[in-house]
């Protein structure tokens, strides 16, 4: 089931981390949230993971994911969104290999959220997925 | 509401709302909680993410059990939907039953059984999935 169709046609704007917290805007309003990890795979490899934000792998700088992320997609339309029946993981297709995945890594607490005119959508702990309404 | 009047009366995060009184008036209480709906075409269950109106004194109980782990030991809590659902007749104040499910996930809620509302038929009858495509629909172009 397409929970994510929102996505499909947007492009990335920016990714921006505060305190845990990871946002990615894209347009037309529609923003993903975590706190839990992500990682952006291109040409059948990891290009960046929210792990490894700031470590330095003995690099003159340390690594800047948003950075990252940025240049790899900054030029491409979402082509496919889809979740995982089972985990909920949401996988980001931005075409030419390049995904963008939303990590569902606990049994209990809330992972990604999905919000699209004005409306929110939630990866619950174990992978359920829930649909809120407008307040 | 204005944004000026919303600072003075309302507090809210994303799993709960207050709004005080108006003119001496009860101050109301809300919580976000999700709604289980079968799917009868696929495994699992869809979820209405909803917010449900609750009593005080019900309030009172949910804020000290919030981070407790037995709190699903708790007896369900009479309460009332506060969403309007579209593509149905007023889905505000439904009653509904809300139950606490633990400190790291949303209470739930249930409808009755013997409610004649279409919208309360609909879910506890479950649904397919093209039906929660429907929906799903309907919420975005609200």
């Amino acid at each position: 089931m397409n929970y994510s169709a929102a996505l499909v046609g947007q492009r990335l704007l920016s990714v921006e981390k505060r305190d845990r917290s990871w946002f990615f805007s894209l347009s037309e309003d529609v923003r993903v949230a975590t706190e839990s990890p992500w990682r952006l795979l291109s040409e059948g490899r990891i290009v960046v993971t929210s792990e490894d934000d700031g470590h330095p792998f003995g690099l003159p700088e340390p690594v800047d994911a948003a950075s990252k992320v940025l240049a790899t997609v900054s030029n491409r339309t979402v082509e496919t969104a889809e979740i995982d029946a089972s985990t909920g993981d949401l996988t980001v297709d931005f075409g030419g290999s390049t995904r963008l995945q939303f990590l569902q890594m606990s049994c209990g607490y809330e992972s990604w959220r999905l919000y699209a005119h004005g409306s929110e959508t939630i990866c619950l702990g174990a992978g359920e997925i829930a649909h809120f309404l407008k307040r | 509401m204005s944004v000026a009047e919303k600072k003075g009366r309302v507090y809210e995060t994303d799993d709960i709302c207050a709004l005080r009184g108006e003119a001496g008036g009860p101050d109301r209480f809300f919580v976000r909680c999700t709604l289980a709906v079968h799917l009868l075409d696929a495994p699992g269950v869809s979820r209405w993410g909803l917010w449900a109106e609750i009593s005080g004194e019900d309030s009172v109980i949910i804020r000290d059990a919030w981070d407790d782990p037995g709190q699903d030991r708790l007896p369900p809590m009479q309460a009332r939907l506060s969403n309007r659902v579209q593509g149905y007749p007023d889905t505000i104040d439904l009653p509904v039953s809300l139950r606490l499910t633990g400190p790291s996930t949303r209470p739930e809620l249930s409808f009755p059984a013997d409610s004649l509302h279409p919208f309360v038929q609909e879910c506890l009858r479950g649904v397919s999935t093209h039906r929660v495509k429907e929906w799903l629909d309907g919420m975005a172009s609200e």
